[in-house]
């Protein structure tokens, strides 16, 4: 059974509609990726999935079970969460209390182990060195990778990553894509939002194209760089 | 009376109302929609603006009309200058520090005002204003619609000038992006100086209006503050032309309670609307205020 | 774990509250009443900086749980006839019902626009007050001209209340610091879209520091309003009272336990010293240091406690 299910999944913002009847299945440990023009929707599909946008229509599926209309820290504790486009973070709080406070009220445990947890995910992520550092001096590479271990300490099995990698030179991307691989070994699935294509190629076992909303394409990476409607829906926009 | 006459009277006196609440709100709707200033101290340069009327008028014999851009003048350099020097300093730091320095400022306003000129009420006597308009049944004070008929125009004018001129093309594009504006060679500070003047200056004319037919004493701000945060959020926090919506939703209401409830009740009836449109409706009455 | 250990500065909490709970015995009648005016202003900035220093929320209202507390306590004791202490325990409860069914409506409101909800609230709260009597005919606010409490025993019963009042508003503020909840506080005020896809319930836990707040709020108008034996709603709803508690927090240091004591000892003994001989120039002076605070020392006066030992910083669970 796939771990997550979205089924005619639809929002639409008075006549403009951001997303139209998508259908998707993620199966457990997999690693999906959504790509598609600026605009085709793909963090709308992500925010009505962590519960942060009521659908207009269709319906979320967690485990078999409907989880739409959910509060976002509802859908956390439950198992789904997102990173975020521009990285949030608590910005007064240090490094570790960041980790540390999603410990604490995503997974639910108390301080002791919270810290010892947020520990743990801050050396995965290669911060611990920075613990004790206030999080608003961190470097974007840094935020990105603080957001990561963030959400690993929510415990969430699906993990829905928004551009995660924005904004890093090629070395940090192998870097992180070497790093998504491990959370997925650890037990995690894995739904990647990408503008850099050799990124998904490298990392995404299945990928899914929106474009205005729909889903154009669905398949293996190399399949669907090939398709002549994706091809298409990305004519002038430059890909590397 | 008739009950129908009673209730066109009630309309007409909300109506009036309703001008003078645009013009008093219409700088808090302004500063915040540029630079995002809460500012607590708002009433307070209404307040002032009255004043500036009553002693020009009492004091130095001037016509009422003409102490109208007289008080603009002085709030518009008042405000001016606090923005300039003080509040300019609070950019990019959380909602709540503006809010703070603001409500420091109303503090050292109304005090000062209190220190000056005690508490007494005064009453601006104007004699060619002690008359009304008698349309059949129903009176029309000549000195509230006067005052409504500026406060709307004050609106009308600031609303051109944001769509028309190039100062306000500078301003609406501070209030985008300071950082765009500051590529294009505006100076953010400068703007939000000119924007804050602006606003106070209406504000301050505001008062006058109100000093024409209501007395003039240094606690109004507060009461003025308060109607002028229920006339922006009903109207919809940040879009300047809905104050107009926001006033007259206030000023009939007002005016209905008084009518028809007790007139006790009249600042309950304000602040309530105030509550219920923030709770349900937030963008305001036409749905078109900035949400955060 | 350090639940039990205390640091250095909460052991000299302690042994201030031992010094205190003795200084009746070594003071004067216009001491003690000093202290007890520190103390109740204490407890009301202490109150709001559970909320405002915590959670991020700029509670423009809080003198609504004030003049229910005063005014319920009140009519406890004057129409059933209830003992003080009874009286105020049970208004507390009447508070704490009463922010339950305002608090949940009211707290989803962010910013700016929580500000200004909580401000309409507290003057629609004064309003209503004002008029109850008229409107209800049920005497109990006694409209403009308020309400007449019997005089009480002395002022040692006051000094006492208000100081455990204070205390507990304190040592509530310490136990933000180190515990979960407090640490959910903190992340909703300082990102709440954050704190929620972190899993962090955010409008259970600022419904339950809105509660706990009113409730201290409410005790301590309770107290005021029998010890002053006079209350009218226009005071004990006023705006006035918001901002001293705002004041006090700023200048003492906001989201610190010891901040609002502090800025409530250095006010009440700068409005001592200058307030009954220069009203206005106080009330002015006042409105400068708030700028002069804001702008300049925006930590308060437990900022600068704090900057000298800022070496501990990170976790401290």
């Amino acid at each position: 059974m796939s771990i997550l299910e979205v089924r005619a999944l639809t929002k639409s913002f008075g006549s403009l509609v951001a997303l139209d009847r998508v259908d998707l299945k993620l199966a457990e440990g997999e690693i999906l990726g959504i790509i598609g023009p600026n605009g085709a929707g793909k963090s709308t599909l992500f925010n009505l999935i962590a519960g942060l946008e009521r659908p207009s229509a269709g319906a979320v599926y967690y485990r078999g079970a409907a989880i739409s209309g959910l509060t976002t820290d509802a859908v956390c504790r439950l198992g789904i969460t997102k990173t975020f486009q521009i990285p949030q973070l608590f910005p007064r709080m240090s490094v570790l209390e960041n980790v540390f406070v999603a410990g604490l009220y995503g997974k639910g445990v108390s301080l002791g182990p919270a810290r010892y947890q947020a520990e743990t995910w801050l050396e995965f992520v290669g911060l611990a060195d920075k613990a004790a550092a206030a999080a608003e001096t961190l470097s974007l590479p840094e935020r990105r990778r603080l957001d990561l271990a963030r959400v690993l300490a929510t415990d969430a099995r699906v993990l829905l990553l928004d551009e995660n990698m924005a904004g890093l030179n090629q070395r940090e991307v192998a870097a992180s894509v070497a790093l998504l691989r491990q959370v997925r070994d650890r037990g995690r699935s894995l739904m990647v939002i990408e503008h850099i294509m050799r990124a998904i190629a490298d990392l995404a076992d299945r990928v899914l194209v929106l474009n205005y909303g729909e889903k154009i394409a669905e398949g293996r990476p190399r399949d669907v760089m090939r398709d002549p409607a994706v091809i298409k829906a990305y004519l002038g926009e430059a890909y590397t | 009376m008739t009950l129908l006459a009673d209730l066109v009277q009630t309309l007409i006196n909300g109506i009036l109302q309703a001008g003078v609440y645009a013009a008093a709100a219409v700088g808090l709707s302004l500063i915040f929609g540029v630079s995002g200033i809460l500012n607590a101290a708002h009433g307070e340069l209404v307040m002032l603006g009255a004043f500036a009327t009553y002693w020009l008028v009492s004091a130095a014999g001037v016509d009422p009309f003409l102490t109208l851009p007289i008080s603009f003048a002085l709030l518009f350099a008042l405000g001016y200058l606090l923005q300039y020097f003080i509040l300019n300093r609070t950019l990019g730091s959380p909602l709540l520090l503006s809010l703070l320095v603001t409500f420091g400022i109303s503090l050292i306003l109304v005090n000062t005002a209190l220190r000056l000129w005690s508490a007494d009420y005064r009453l601006v006597r104007i004699a060619y204003f002690e008359r009304s308009l008698i349309l059949g049944p129903f009176i029309i004070p000549l000195s509230r619609l006067v005052a409504c008929a500026v406060g709307v125009g004050m609106v009308v004018g600031l609303t051109g000038l944001l769509q028309r001129t190039h100062l306000g093309r500078m301003i609406r594009a501070t209030a985008q992006d300071w950082e765009m504006a500051r590529l294009l060679g505006v100076s953010h500070r400068m703007i939000y100086a000119v924007t804050f003047g602006l606003g106070a200056g209406i504000s301050g004319v505001a008062g006058s209006l109100i000093a024409f037919y209501a007395p003039v004493e240094p606690y109004m701000g507060l009461t003025y503050t308060l109607f002028a945060f229920s006339v922006v959020v009903l109207g919809g926090l940040g879009y300047i032309p809905g104050v107009v919506w926001g006033g007259l939703a206030l000023g009939i209401a007002q005016a209905l309670t008084e009518t028809y409830l007790e007139s006790g009740l009249s600042l309950l009836v304000a602040f309530f609307l105030l509550y219920l449109i923030l709770r349900f409706m937030p963008a305001g009455i036409m749905g078109k205020g900035r949400l955060e | 774990m350090r639940f039990l250990s205390l640091g250095p500065g909460e052991v000299a909490a302690l042994l201030l509250l031992l010094l205190l709970l003795l200084f009746p015995a070594a003071a004067g009648a216009y001491q003690i009443r000093l202290a007890t005016v520190i103390f109740m202003w204490a407890a009301l900035a202490g109150s709001w900086n559970l909320l405002a220093g915590y959670a991020g929320a700029v509670d423009l209202g809080p003198v609504v749980y004030y003049g229910v507390g005063a005014f319920a306590t009140a009519a406890l004791m004057l129409r059933a006839h209830l003992p003080f202490l009874v009286s105020l325990v049970l208004a507390g409860g009447v508070a704490m019902v009463i922010a339950y069914a305002v608090g949940t409506p009211t707290l989803r409101l962010r910013g700016a626009y929580f500000a200004i909800g909580t401000l309409a609230l507290a003057e629609s709260a004064k309003q209503l007050a004002l008029a109850w009597d008229r409107l209800t005919g049920i005497p109990l606010t006694g409209g403009s001209a308020g309400v007449s409490l019997p005089l009480s025993a002395g002022y040692l019963l006051f000094y006492y209340v208000m100081l455990a009042l204070a205390s507990l508003v304190t040592a509530a503020a310490l136990w933000l610091g180190r515990s979960k909840f407090g640490y959910g506080l903190r992340a909703i005020g300082e990102n709440d879209r954050l704190a929620e896809a972190s899993g962090v319930n955010i409008h259970r836990l600022k419904r339950r520091v809105y509660v706990g707040s009113a409730l201290l709020i409410a005790w301590t108008g309770g107290t005021a309003g029998y010890w002053l034996s006079y209350i009218n709603a226009s005071d004990f709803f006023g705006a006035g009272l918001t901002f001293q508690m705002v004041v006090m927090v700023l200048l003492g240091g906001l989201g610190t336990p010891f901040g609002p004591p502090l800025g409530a000892l250095f006010l009440t003994l700068a409005a001592e010293i200058l307030g009954t001989r220069f009203v206005y120039h106080y009330l002015i002076a006042i409105g400068v240091l708030i700028v002069a605070v804001s702008l300049f020392m925006p930590a308060g006066l437990a900022g600068v406690g704090r900057l000298l030992r800022s070496r501990r910083a990170g976790v401290q669970p």
